[in-house]
């Protein structure tokens, strides 16, 4: 009788536990909860900002409807937006990016510029090759690469991409136009000047020009990455090109970079 | 004697039995022991999050803009979807783009050729980071390149205006499991164009049913 009641009792703590610790996994079930106030972008700093185990997601959840959201407390930190895709296809080997790309090269971000297109921030960046490993171009030539998101000023996000009023709206403060917007797709932002990187690209053959929007002087001839940011390495050694983990917020910390990253790509593989 | 050796018999067999009950129900406790163990350290997920939604509770409008027109009846199909799961969270059409709380536009997305659709969260007239803040309405931007008659069958295209409005009601991209809507399209069953269970558990977590308790 004495061991039984020892079983049962073993077999309740255990499930009485069990559950605490299901219940915790439920409420942060891949959740992306910000431990910080609600709706208070003023929060973040240049690094990605540790999730909080012990968050409690309903409180940003269950606000009430009437919540008033102050996104511009602080003028200082960088106002962060992002569009969620949907994917057709991704690419996640060398091979896959290397098929489906009409030229590989090793090169280096010599400038990188925001541009509007029809209700869309992208950014061109303008890269000198280094090194070419499939394709018709050439070491030493420039070329223009465009990329969804960047950075840019409140003004000119809300020049170029207004937003209409509705009626159920209601503006608290206004955002400061100078600034700065860093707008980011799946984890991922666009190259900065200085970037020495792998890139996997095709002709962009389907953008008018005619709608492009702050900037002057538009190439004729651009090119779009493979895969959005899939066929975006960056180098981290004289052989080595890694994909970074995405972050929150976009930026490419150390982190992002440890361990391989998500892809790794080495001067002897893109030789072969 | 005979009598005391039949009985004593019959003891050791009534011990014999209830030695193998006890043994059988010991392994039972164990079996249960190491099954709740297994279960319960399992993380149990079901569903991803932005962590934050809309400002208001989200029976809202939704406006197809004449650049949408073409794909009117898939967008409008894929939404519906969403109700009936959860007594809070219903859509419907509304031809007055200022009531409006999601704005379909059909165009192309410049330097991004891989994408079916990107979804904008927007408060206080100005677009904002869904990890960060809540919203009050939701642009939707259907890519001309794909989101065709050419690239997707009618149910791909309903599926896709389902996983987007999945994004406007707070639930992120979730690849752990391709049989829900949520799972982004180049990886998602293809016979899954309704949200599932995991999607409609999501979507309780972030506006709880109060009909369900």
């Amino acid at each position: 009788m004495k061991i039984r009641m020892c079983l049962f009792l073993v077999v309740l703590l255990i499930f009485t536990s069990g559950c605490a610790t299901s219940l915790s996994n439920i409420s942060l079930a891949k959740q992306t909860i910000s431990t910080t106030n609600e709706s208070d972008q003023s929060v973040l700093s240049s690094s990605v900002p540790a999730i909080d185990s012990n968050t409690d997601s309903s409180s940003s959840l269950n606000q009430s409807e009437t919540t008033k959201a102050s996104i511009d407390s602080s003028e200082t930190e960088p106002y962060y937006i992002s569009g969620q895709f949907s994917r057709a296809i991704k690419f996640e080997t060398a091979k896959s990016l290397s098929d489906a790309a009409e030229n590989i090269f090793a090169g280096r971000v010599i400038s990188s510029k925001p541009a509007f297109y029809d209700g869309f921030l992208f950014t061109l960046s303008c890269i000198e090759i280094e090194r070419v490993f499939k394709g018709n171009l050439n070491a030493n030539e420039i070329i223009y690469v465009g990329e969804l998101g960047g950075k840019t000023t409140y003004a000119d996000y809300s020049k170029y991409i207004p937003i209409e009023k509705k009626i159920f709206e209601e503006t608290t403060k206004p955002i400061s136009p100078d600034r700065e917007v860093r707008e980011h797709y799946e984890g991922y932002s666009p190259m900065n000047t200085g970037d020495k990187v792998l890139l996997y690209v095709n002709l962009e053959t389907s953008i008018d020009i005619n709608k492009i929007m702050g900037y002057e002087k538009y190439p004729a001839i651009s090119y779009y990455i493979v895969g959005i940011n899939d066929g975006r390495l960056f180098q981290i050694d004289n052989t080595t090109f890694v994909k970074p983990k995405p972050s929150r917020f976009g930026e490419r910390t150390i982190e992002s970079f440890e361990n391989g990253g998500s892809l790794t790509i080495t001067l002897d593989e893109l030789k072969d | 004697m005979k009598y005391s050796m039949n009985l004593i018999t019959k003891r050791k067999r009534d011990t014999s039995d209830s030695a193998s009950r006890w043994g059988l129900r010991k392994l039972i406790f164990i079996l249960l022991v190491v099954f709740l163990i297994f279960c319960n350290n399992q993380p149990i997920k079901a569903f991803e999050l932005f962590g934050h939604r809309f400002t208001t509770a989200p029976s809202i409008l939704f406006y197809v803009d004449s650049t949408a027109m073409e794909y009117d009846e898939s967008i409008s199909y894929g939404f519906s979807f969403w109700n009936g799961h959860n007594s809070n969270v219903k859509i419907d059409r509304t031809y007055t783009k200022s009531y409006s709380r999601v704005d379909c536009y059909w165009q192309k997305l410049p330097y991004a050729h891989y994408q079916y659709a990107v979804t904008f969260h927007i408060l206080n007239n100005s677009r904002v980071e869904p990890t960060l803040s809540d919203w009050y309405w939701c642009q939707i931007y259907f890519n001309s390149e794909l989101y065709n008659y050419a690239s997707l069958t009618y149910n791909q295209r309903k599926a896709e205006a389902c996983h987007e409005l999945g994004h406007v009601w707070g639930l992120a991209d979730d690849n752990t499991d391709v049989r829900q809507i949520m799972c982004t399209g180049f990886g998602r069953d293809s016979s899954i164009i309704t949200p599932q269970w995991q999607d409609i558990y999501g979507l309780g977590f972030i506006y709880p049913d109060i009909n369900l308790g």
